[in-house]
C-alpha cells in the first residue's frame, strides 16, 4: 500500500508552497471511518483529529521526516477507522479540493499492511488516541 | 524505473529549501553519462554530454507535474553509451560525493528508462537536444 498525495500536496511540494516538513503545511492527523483512496475527494466519517506538534516535524535527516509529539485526540464518534491522513489547518476535508495539501493512507493494526498502524481500528466515542512514531520518507 | 534523488534534494523537498520546481535547477544542467553511478550522492563518472537548463527551469506545477522550459541544443563531448542522466544545479561540479547538492538521477534508454533517448550511442561532436522533460510527483 502506498500513501496518496492530493493534487494540492503534489503541486505544493513541487513549487515549495507546501513542503511536507514546513511548519504551516500540515496541522493535524485525522482518522476517518470511510475508506477513501482519492485524496482530492470529500471525506466522510470523521472520527478523531490529533493536532500535530509545533512544528509538526523535526528537520529532515537523510530524506526522512519524524513528527514531533502531537496532542492526544478525543474520538468524536464510535466507528472503525479505515483511512488516516495529514490535513492542513485551513480545511476539514469535508469538501473536494485540488488545492489543499492532504496525504492519506490506509489504516490497519500491526501486520495488516496499512500505511498507518493503530493498536486497534475500533474507536469508541470520547476515547483518546495518541500519535507515536509518525515518519515520512522521501524515496 | 525510479529516479534517485540526492540526500540534499530529498531534504530540500521536505523542508521546502530546494523544491524541484522552484529555483533549484534554474540555469543548471542535464548531464548524460556512460557510467551507472550508485546513487545521486555519488561522484559523477563517464560524462558524455551536458545541456544547460533554462534560466527558469520549470513551468508552474499542474496536476502534480512540472515541465521543463526549453533548452538549447548541445554538442556531445565524448563518445560512449549513455546509461545514466542527472539533473543538477548550476553550482554542482559533480566531481565529489555530496549530501549537500540537489541532484536527480535516472537511467537512460530508448524505452523503459527514466530518460528516453532516440539512441544511447553518443558520438563526440554530435548534437543533442531535449524535446520534453517532465517531472512527476508521486500520486
Amino acid at each position: 500500500v502506498a500513501i496518496k498525495h492530493s493534487t494540492g500536496a503534489r503541486n505544493g511540494a513541487l513549487s515549495g508552497t507546501y513542503p511536507v516538513g514546513a511548519p504551516a503545511t500540515y496541522y493535524g492527523f485525522v482518522l476517518w471511518s470511510v475508506a477513501t483512496t482519492d485524496p482530492d475527494a470529500a471525506f466522510g466519517g470523521w472520527l478523531v483529529t490529533c493536532v500535530l506538534g509545533s512544528p509538526p516535524f523535526s528537520p529532515p535527516v537523510g530524506g526522512v521526516l519524524t513528527a514531533n509529539p502531537a496532542s492526544s485526540g478525543v474520538v468524536q464518534s464510535t466507528g472503525t477507522a479505515q483511512t488516516g491522513g495529514l490535513f492542513s489547518g485551513a480545511e476539514n476535508g469535508s469538501a473536494p479540493s485540488t488545492t489543499y495539501p492532504r496525504i492519506i493512507g490506509t489504516v490497519s493494526t500491526a501486520g495488516g499492511g496499512g500505511d498507518f498502524i493503530l493498536s486497534s481500528t475500533s474507536l469508541v466515542q470520547n476515547g483518546q488516541i495518541s500519535l507515536t512514531g509518525l515518519t515520512y520518507t522521501h524515496t | 524505473m525510479a529516479l534517485s534523488h540526492s540526500t540534499a534534494q530529498k531534504n530540500g523537498t521536505l523542508a521546502g529549501t530546494s523544491a524541484v520546481g522552484g529555483t533549484t535547477y534554474n540555469g543548471g544542467f542535464v548531464k548524460f553519462y556512460s557510467a551507472s553511478m550508485a546513487n545521486a550522492d555519488a561522484a559523477e563518472s563517464g560524462g558524455l554530454a551536458t545541456l544547460t537548463i533554462n534560466a527558469t527551469a520549470f513551468g508552474a506545477p499542474s496536476a502534480g507535474s512540472i515541465t521543463a522550459n526549453s533548452m538549447a541544443t548541445a554538442t556531445i563531448a565524448a563518445t560512449g553509451t549513455a546509461a545514466t542522466a542527472r539533473i543538477v544545479a548550476v553550482s554542482d561540479t559533480g566531481a565529489a560525493v555530496t549530501t549537500t547538492q540537489p541532484r536527480i538521477q535516472g537511467t537512460v534508454g530508448t524505452s523503459g528508462a527514466d530518460f528516453i533517448v532516440s539512441s544511447t550511442s553518443f558520438v563526440s561532436g554530435g548534437q543533442i537536444s531535449i524535446t520534453s522533460l517532465v517531472y512527476n510527483h508521486p500520486a
